[in-house]
């Protein structure tokens, strides 16, 4: 887990992003060497992406997202959020209009509070970008009932339970302004904003007004069902007992699909028909949201199966976990243990759920002896039903957890 | 240590496999009932009875019943 994670949505990135890391690289090792920068590109028509990925292939601390469409900016920070694993979770634009300078400011009075923001305190933007900006804070000061400040944007470092609770929130609201609405600690620090590289704002009239709409009248799990896949993933992964777990995107599903439609695999699952890359599509799109996690194995370089945390309810702190390995040489050995072992610690300590649900089918004994190895116990009045459900407690999982990987790591 | 020792206590791991068919030769991945629950059944069993901390590689790498034997007896 990291101290701090910096996420930067990017459109129009091409040309200040590598600058925009350099310069925070130098800056955030003044504060920790345990940092991660999380570029999401949000399909930007330049070569943002190519950029990236030759900026994570140079430093495995940046991370890219490639989302398959342009979403606007605060589903971008949304996507990355989802991945951040920081104690302390920085925003930031992607145009150098905030500068990587100020960070050991907002660092240094983060220690104290919750949310910290920087406020511009001399704006050079053009006049339409101030008169469309304080178009959007009269909004946002009419939806809460009090005046906000228009020398405030995205420029912040929040702590890490304003993440959790923004997950929880299920909302259709710029992160930003949801976490404005709870009780944090909050304070601001004076920055003086730069020009932005382009010249120009990334959010046109247009755009401002669609998102203080949005504001007006959100529409419930709008984020949470998004209209975008994250289609390649760079540098991001969960590592732990000797495997490293990277979350699913759209240049995998072709092979998972295939793995899934392998009699060997589906015979255990409860939908066993045949299915096409369309419905596999759509099932992609359907679990690319807060809600769930699926992960690829990785073991010594070889991708090796698929395991999932899906249907999160984080407000009861439950999800349903699910794993299967498709390589032979991996099957039924120590392998899906550790596997299992690295997602349910990503699943508690970075999601916070303290309990897991496993739906066996009453057929499938070595899955039912595998997850009763685990902590898994049966539910109440489960014996007559093919289906069956599993509860996996917290406490019992750390106890099962403590005796398995004292035998795996002899 | 003997083999047929090992063999015994290997096939005590199992609860639906009948005895018999252990043999120095069996290819035990290839069981009917073999699971990662036993992989980490006789990782247990072996540093229990012999103190021989096996890895899972060990037992992937492993094809018989004497392969494993002989990994666990190198080790004692």
């Amino acid at each position: 887990m990291a101290t701090i994670s910096v996420i930067i949505p990017v459109f129009h990135g091409e040309k200040t992003i590598e600058s925009l890391s350099e310069r925070l690289i130098k800056v955030l090792h003044t504060l920790t060497p345990d940092y991660e920068i999380i570029l999401i590109n949000d399909a930007s028509p330049d070569a943002s992406w190519k950029k990236i990925e030759y900026l994570c292939s140079k430093n495995k601390q940046i991370k890219g997202l490639d989302l398959n469409r342009n979403s606007g900016q605060h589903a971008a920070i949304s996507s990355g959020l989802k991945y951040a694993s920081g104690q302390k979770i920085i925003i930031m634009d992607c145009d150098l209009q905030d500068a990587p300078e100020d960070l050991p400011g907002l660092w240094a009075k983060s220690q104290g509070y919750d949310i910290v923001m920087a406020r511009r305190t001399k704006r050079n933007d053009p006049i339409l970008r101030r008169f469309s900006s304080w178009c959007f804070h009269q909004v946002l000061s009419l939806k809460r009932r009090k005046r906000t400040d228009p020398a405030i944007a995205n420029f912040a470092i929040y702590d890490r339970k304003v993440i959790r609770e923004y997950f929880e929130s299920h909302e259709n609201q710029a992160f930003s302004v949801l976490s404005l609405k709870k009780n944090y600690t909050f304070a601001t620090i004076d920055v003086i904003q730069k020009t932005s590289a382009r010249g120009k704002s990334g959010y046109s009239l247009f755009k401002l007004f669609s998102l203080a709409f949005s504001l007006l009248f959100p529409k419930r799990k709008n984020i949470n069902n998004p209209l975008f896949t994250i289609q390649k993933i760079r540098n991001i992964a969960v590592e732990n007992y000797g495997i490293k777990l990277t979350p699913l995107s759209g240049e995998k599903i072709e092979m998972v699909r295939q793995w899934r439609n392998n009699p060997k695999i589906s015979q255990f699952m409860k939908y066993r028909e045949y299915i096409t890359p369309e419905m596999q599509q759509k099932w992609f799109e359907s679990i690319c949201n807060l809600n769930n996690f699926f992960f690829m194995i990785e073991y010594e370089g070889k991708e090796i199966g698929l395991c999932d945390i899906k249907n999160i309810d984080y407000q009861k702190k439950i999800a349903e976990g699910g794993i299967f390995i498709d390589n032979e040489q991996f099957l039924n050995s120590d392998i899906a243990i550790r596997a299992s072992l690295c997602a349910w610690d990503f699943g508690s300590e970075t999601l916070g759920l303290t309990t897991g649900i496993a739906k066996i089918l009453k057929s499938n004994k070595r899955a039912i002896q595998y997850n009763s190895m685990l902590g898994y116990a049966l539910q109440p009045g489960q014996d007559n039903i093919e289906n069956q459900v599993y509860i996996l407690t917290l406490d019992t999982y750390l106890k099962k957890r403590e005796y398995i990987t004292r035998l795996l790591t002899h | 240590m003997e083999l047929t020792d090992f063999i015994q206590k290997f096939a005590m791991q199992f609860d639906a496999t009948e005895t018999n068919v252990f043999k120095p030769e069996t290819t035990f991945h290839e069981l009917e009932e073999w699971s990662s629950l036993l992989a980490l059944s006789i990782i247990a069993m072996t540093d229990e009875e012999y103190g021989v901390k096996l890895k899972g590689i060990d037992i992937r790498s492993s094809v018989t019943i004497e392969d494993l034997y002989n990994t666990v007896k190198s080790r004692l």
